[in-house]
């Protein structure tokens, strides 16, 4: 991007800085190794199926941007996460104020079903897991975010508590307390829904 | 080091792996990225290249030909450029009708065009400040008229189709921001900054658009204002490209 370059000197401009050419294939490998992450999580923050596309779009288009700023790859996931937590909030707080049909209110839980069916091949299985997701997503919508974002990387991704602690911004103890909280919100759901005879896998 | 109960892990084994996308997703996605990115960058040098008033070294190529062109042009022009250098967003340059902007001096000498739905924000940034006198045989108000007296929150909210991604629309808001600042005109700037930041809260560009505010405060004398702003910016994005200038500026921290 020689034209950035050039002016890049100017005095208030508001340049926007191009990527050196090695950033492309720095930025296609992080694709190809975070994209599953990011749509995960998104999915599991509360963003129904139908946005989800837009949300980890908009989420690459910051990372396409910032990723120059990137520490050290060893930090990545913490990193990434701090910007998805960002997107998806902005993201939730937009589809609250659009109809329902424009993929709006719906929520996680909402069409799980449609979300289910496409991703899961064994028919065998699809009844069970299809139960398992949408309980899930219930659970999860239903608790906090602090809680529902440290459970989501402890218990889904298995990240360490320091790298949570990094990637929610705040001290391993409060990590340590908020997982406790959410795991007690878990099982107290789980145990609810079995109790309401919902649920019968076992 | 999970402690859940074995039915809650049960269950958290059994929907693990459903939210995994499939290939196509990542596909799909990626693609819609790249396009995205595309034209961001595009913009994000015709934002520089409109803001450059002497074109000199590798980029005078692209920018003396984009120079005599009204901004809406030299975005146009830069995405053009942009799939040219190997973007591949070719396609992209349609997603804008390239239906020719008058320039400020075109609009000065002959009659006005017809208002255009298409960019009014990119007109606007360009003609001089003096109001221009209203052509007796045009008995309709051009819209450039208000646009440079007054930027009315819905003007630029008419831009292009749904289909230019929002990231485009940021970048042109910011480009009329920027041109302002290089005019001298800050408050107008302030004007715009603060549209951008209503429309696109914490869009992609808001590292940029709170640099620029702090060059527009600066340009206006109101260094008390724009220190908070260049405070606020630098502990918001320490590590960000525009830091330096920040620093550089009329509202550098004083330590």
């Amino acid at each position: 991007m020689s034209i950035q370059a050039a002016s890049a000197h100017q005095p208030g401009d508001v340049a926007v800085r191009a990527p050196p050419s090695a950033h492309a294939s720095d930025f296609d490998s992080f694709y190809e190794e975070h994209f599953a992450f990011v749509w995960r999580t998104v999915r599991r923050l509360g963003i129904a199926p139908s946005a989800v596309d837009d949300v980890v779009q908009d989420v690459f288009v910051v990372v396409h941007r910032r990723l120059c700023d990137l520490a050290s790859p060893a930090s990545a996931r913490a990193w990434l996460f701090g910007i998805v937590r960002h997107v998806v909030k902005d993201a939730r707080r937009t589809l609250r104020r659009k109809p329902a049909h424009l993929g709006g209110a719906a929520r996680a839980g909402d069409d799980v079903d449609g979300m289910a069916d496409a991703s899961i091949t064994g028919p065998h299985e699809s009844a069970a897991k299809r139960e398992a997701v949408r309980m899930l997503h219930a659970i999860l919508e239903a608790m906090p975010d602090e809680r529902r974002e440290v459970f989501i990387l402890s218990e889904l991704e298995q990240m360490s508590v320091p790298e949570i602690a990094a990637s929610v911004g705040a001290n391993t103890n409060t990590v340590y307390s908020r997982l406790r909280a959410a795991r007690a919100d878990f099982e107290k759901a789980v145990a609810r829904t079995r109790a309401g005879d919902e649920w019968r896998m076992r | 080091m999970s402690e859940l109960g074995p039915e809650a892990k049960a269950l958290l084994d059994l929907a693990r792996g459903a939210d995994d996308p499939s290939g196509a997703d990542r596909a799909r996605v990626r693609s819609a990225v790249a396009a995205r990115v595309a034209i961001g960058a595009a913009a994000g040098a015709a934002v520089t290249a409109a803001t450059t008033t002497s074109v000199a070294g590798a980029g005078a190529a692209a920018g003396a030909v984009a120079a005599p062109l009204g901004l809406g042009m030299k975005i146009l022009f830069a995405i053009g450029a942009a799939a040219a250098v190997g973007m591949g967003a070719v396609t992209y340059v349609d997603s804008k009708p390239p239906a020719p902007r008058p320039s400020a001096t075109a609009s000065q000498v002959a009659p006005r065009d017809p208002p255009r739905a298409a960019l009014p924000s990119a007109t606007s940034a360009q003609p001089p400040r003096a109001p221009a006198p209203s052509p007796s045989q045009e008995p309709e108000p051009a819209p450039s008229v208000s646009a440079t007296a007054r930027v009315s929150p819905s003007a630029p909210a008419a831009a292009p189709s749904s289909s230019v991604p929002s990231v485009t629309r940021e970048v042109e808001l910011l480009a009329e921001a920027q041109s302002a600042i290089n005019a001298g005109d800050g408050a107008r700037a302030l004007v715009l900054l603060d549209e951008h930041a209503r429309r696109f809260p914490s869009g992609a560009m808001s590292q940029e658009r709170e640099a620029a505010r702090v060059f527009a405060l600066c340009a206006l004398g109101r260094t008390g204002e724009a220190r908070a702003a260049a405070e606020r910016f630098l502990s918001a994005f320490p590590t960000s490209p525009q830091a330096a200038r920040v620093r550089a500026s009329c509202g550098a921290p004083k330590f």
